[in-house]
């Protein structure tokens, strides 16, 4: 296996191929902080460019694009509550409080390094226990899947921060949600002869009305109320000018 | 007489919505030989469940104490001018929804966006139009550009 490890090792190291890598954990950040803009969005755009290139440099483009893309989710949900990408959303939670706290420098920065500790611990794992697992996994069987679920539910009680009642009524929500369109077995559930539903809800629209939509009106309302001493906003583009 | 809080709105705005699914769920194919139980069964203990939930959290604010309002009328006619231009905007979004197809997606979006930043930013001031128009003249083609030639996809 180490014999593997070190001829991958110098196919990557090669300039072209760190350069690359650079490059698309840059264009993953700016992709993944956009919200909305998926991850998956971000490799395919990058995928056209990779057909001229060869193997390594076009997997590593991608595996660039990828991790940085799921990094780049941290910014938007520090900054503005609204995460970039899925895996973000329990960033808000802790990143967004403390940007509104003043320290959305420390909240970026402790994001930035739990991904990059997660992402070598995930590698790490990956390397030295992926064909074990993936035999493991193989023995997953609808009940322990229903145990996985059962146990993700589970989590509900500690994310509803003392509000059990309405976050069991949210998750609930979300599981009834998955079921509108057609099920495993091609029948169709609550459509309202909308064929726009048939299709069920994907996972990103829903995303981004949940936590970006609101977080906006919610946003623009504050807004509009002002600061509380009757001082109404007014828009300005200083901070533009200050920047550049 | 009694106040609509935001758990009690929530808790009934909920019962409505499960009502409606429910009677809904009477359309889903029935159970057949080889799917006994049916494709309605799961929706139906979600449902029974978030019914369940909701009266829970009905009852539960019920003992909550509140500050009575002078009338419920007056509440909501409060509620909307506090968030007359959520409202607005909502309206149009709806409206873009609808003309998109019919207008296309330049003609379309760039009124939304025109109609939609006079509506947060305000069109008493010239700088305030330059803003609007900049952004929305300039956005609109670029994000066209890019998903027409750059991504290969077909907007409206």
């Amino acid at each position: 296996m180490t014999n593997f490890f070190l001829q991958a090792l110098s196919e990557v190291g090669s300039f072209s191929v760190m350069g690359l890598i650079i490059l698309g954990v840059l264009f993953g950040i700016i992709g993944g902080s956009i919200p909305g803009f998926t991850v998956t969005m971000a490799i395919l755009v990058v995928f056209p460019f990779t057909f001229a290139m060869d193997p390594v440099s076009g997997v590593s483009l991608m595996v660039g694009v990828f991790v940085g893309g799921y990094s780049g989710g941290i910014v938007s949900g520090v900054m503005l509550g609204i995460p970039g990408t899925p895996s973000s959303i329990t960033t808000v939670y802790d990143g967004y409080p403390m940007a509104q706290k003043g320290e959305p420098g420390r909240a970026l920065g402790i994001g930035v390094m739990s991904s990059f500790l997660g992402t070598i611990i995930s590698v790490d794992v990956l390397v030295f226990f992926g064909p074990l697992i993936a035999s493991f996994s193989l023995n997953f069987r609808p009940w322990e899947i229903t145990a996985l679920i059962i146990f993700t539910l589970t989590l509900v009680a500690g994310l509803s921060n003392g509000a059990l009642l309405k976050g069991l009524l949210a998750a609930a929500l979300g599981l009834l949600i998955t079921t509108v369109g057609y099920d495993r077995n091609s029948n169709l559930r609550f459509d309202f002869d909308l064929p726009a539903l048939s299709s069920g809800f994907e996972m990103l629209p829903v995303m981004i009305g949940v936590f970006a939509f609101s977080q906006l009106l919610g946003n623009i309302e504050k807004l509009r109320d002002g600061d509380g001493n009757g001082k109404a906003w007014t828009p300005t583009c200083r901070f533009l000018t200050a920047k550049l | 007489m009694l106040t609509l809080t935001k758990d009690r709105a929530l808790a009934l705005a909920l019962l409505l919505m499960v009502a409606v699914m429910w009677v809904e769920s009477g359309s889903i194919r029935p159970p057949t030989s080889w799917q006994p139980y049916g494709s309605a069964l799961f929706p139906r203990i979600l449902l029974v469940t978030i019914g369940l939930l909701s009266v829970l959290l009905l009852v539960r604010s019920l003992f909550t104490r509140v500050t009575p309002v002078a009338s419920w009328r007056t509440e909501i006619s409060d509620w909307f001018t506090r968030r007359k231009i959520v409202v607005a905007l909502f309206v149009l979004f709806g409206l873009y929804a609808a003309l998109l197809p019919l207008l296309g997606y330049i003609v379309a979006t760039i009124s939304f966006l025109v109609a939609s930043f006079a509506l947060l930013l305000g069109i008493d001031t010239k700088r305030k139009w330059a803003i609007n128009l900049g952004i929305s003249l300039t956005l609109v083609p670029l994000v066209f550009v890019i998903f027409r030639y750059g991504l290969n996809v077909w907007l409206p």
